[in-house]
């Protein structure tokens, strides 16, 4: 297996172990892939299910140290993590850890004020 | 020897696959009609022409199969109760009929009543959907005009109501034996009536399927509700076929053929084994993350089909949650 392939495997069951002891509960990662968008953004995405908004929120601390862990070895740098729920509820479906392009920095501002988002490390 | 029914895609070319594998150890096959007339309750990856639903039932005959059509949305938005509405309705079915399409499967008691009383050579079924859990409301249908009853899964594992259903009507008995959905899964009406109406108007941009990540995102977190979920394991068969139960119907046309044809070796065969998730109708993910291992739910039966249900007082299920259910990582 390619070297960044083994690392994101890595990376999808160690971030399911950390959310998984801090939770106490069984957390599941279907999909975690890295990302590179059109407007120059990149980063890595993991989808979750499982966990909820306020654990999300307590843990942050714990959650931002094992992705910027992961993303060190990936050798991805990352300006913003944040949990992204499902509007209107407490379930947790997805983590980004992003790295902005210039536009999306500026816009930054925006991201803060979703209701859908929750800014582990910004 | 039980009869099983069995789901199809919707394309001709899965039934003819189907057919070849599955020819003599199934009894019917059925699929949802064209989504332009009427939406069903779940999603539906083929939406059949007329013309193809007349060339599959006729080749599903050819091969002394029966072939059914399920129509079965939870809300027609009043439609079915318009003039105009109606006359749509009633020619469809009228060209159903024409198109020997054996039977119609509906959860409207209208249309049980409209389809028994107006059109002669086409038989009507009640869908899971109806919510059949009691001997009276099975009457109810037999009384509008039912053939035949899908019970509600919810009562899968309460035998004592199977066999009063069963005294009560004539009516044939169907049972769904793979349909995973959480036991009194309080997302059903709301999750049947969304496919309701997005099948039926797929220009409706929803944010996402609310019911759908909650329901699993549920079981993720708290695994013991798979255990308490009303599916019935291949093995187990043999205890609906003394109560008289006519026949067992296996879930999930909106799954591959390969896997459609897998599933019904499992349970024609009446036996699995490895993972009981890969038999269930239930999303992948549960089935990449957990590993239930069949062989080891031998005679859980037995205290499912005299258990009161009463869940915070028994813990059987949570139990057997905590003794099988392993993440697959782990294996
Ligand atoms: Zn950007
Ligand atoms: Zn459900």
């Amino acid at each position: 297996m390619n070297k960044t392939l083994k690392e994101l495997s890595y990376a999808r069951d160690r971030i399911e172990d950390t959310l998984q002891d801090l939770s106490g509960r069984t957390i599941f990662v279907p999909e975690v892939k890295i990302f590179n968008m059109a407007c120059g953004c990149r980063g890595l995405l993991a989808d979750l299910r499982g966990l909820e908004t306020e654990e999300a929120e307590v843990f942050h601390k714990k959650i931002t140290r094992t992705l910027k862990d992961i993303l060190g070895k990936l050798g991805l740098k990352v300006d913003m993590i944040y949990a992204r729920n499902f509007p209107g509820t407490y379930m947790v479906v997805g983590i980004t850890a992003r790295r902005f392009c210039g536009r999306c920095k500026r816009e930054l501002g925006s991201i803060t004020s979703r209701p859908d988002i929750i800014v582990l490390k910004g | 020897m039980m009869k099983f029914s069995t789901p199809l895609p919707g394309d001709a070319e899965s039934l003819k696959q189907i057919i070849k594998e599955l020819k003599g150890s199934i009894d019917e096959v059925y699929m949802a009609g064209p989504s332009e007339y009427m939406g069903s309750g779940r999603a539906t990856l083929h939406s059949p022409l007329l013309e193809d639903i007349g060339r599959q039932a006729s080749y599903a005959h050819r091969h002394n199969i029966k072939f059914k059509l399920i129509l079965n949305s939870s809300c027609l938005s009043g439609q079915h109760l318009t003039s105009n509405g109606s006359n749509i309705f009633r020619k469809y079915l009228e060209e159903l009929e024409t198109l020997n399409v054996d039977m119609v499967i509906v959860s409207d008691p209208y249309l049980v009543e409209m389809i028994s009383k107006e059109l002669q050579g086409l038989k009507v079924g009640v869908s899971c959907i109806a919510h059949v859990d009691s001997p009276q409301r099975a009457k109810f249908f037999e009384d509008l005009g039912a053939d035949e009853i899908t019970v509600d899964t919810n009562i899968n594992r309460h035998f004592n109501l199977l066999e009063a259903i069963r005294e009560a009507t004539d009516c044939k008995l169907k049972v769904i034996a793979n349909e995973a959905c959480l036991y009194k899964c309080p997302f059903r009406y709301s999750h049947f009536n969304l496919f309701s109406h997005i099948t039926a108007s797929p220009q409706i941009a929803i944010m996402g399927d609310y019911y759908f990540e909650k329901c699993i995102s549920l079981r993720v977190r708290e695994p013991t509700l798979i255990i308490r979920s009303p599916w019935i394991r291949p093995e187990d068969i043999p205890e609906y076929e003394k109560i008289g139960i006519d026949m067992i119907k296996i879930s999930g046309r909106a799954n591959t053929t390969q896997w459609i044809i897998d599933t019904m070796k499992s349970y024609t065969k009446g036996h699995h084994k490895g993972n009981l998730l890969e038999l269930l109708d239930c999303p992948n993910e549960l089935r990449d993350h957990f590993y239930i291992p069949n062989e080891k739910l031998e005679g859980a039966i037995k205290q499912w089909k005299t258990c009161k249900k009463s869940c915070h007082k028994c813990n059987f299920c949570e139990n057997l949650a905590k003794e099988l259910i392993l993440r697959r990582r782990d294996l």
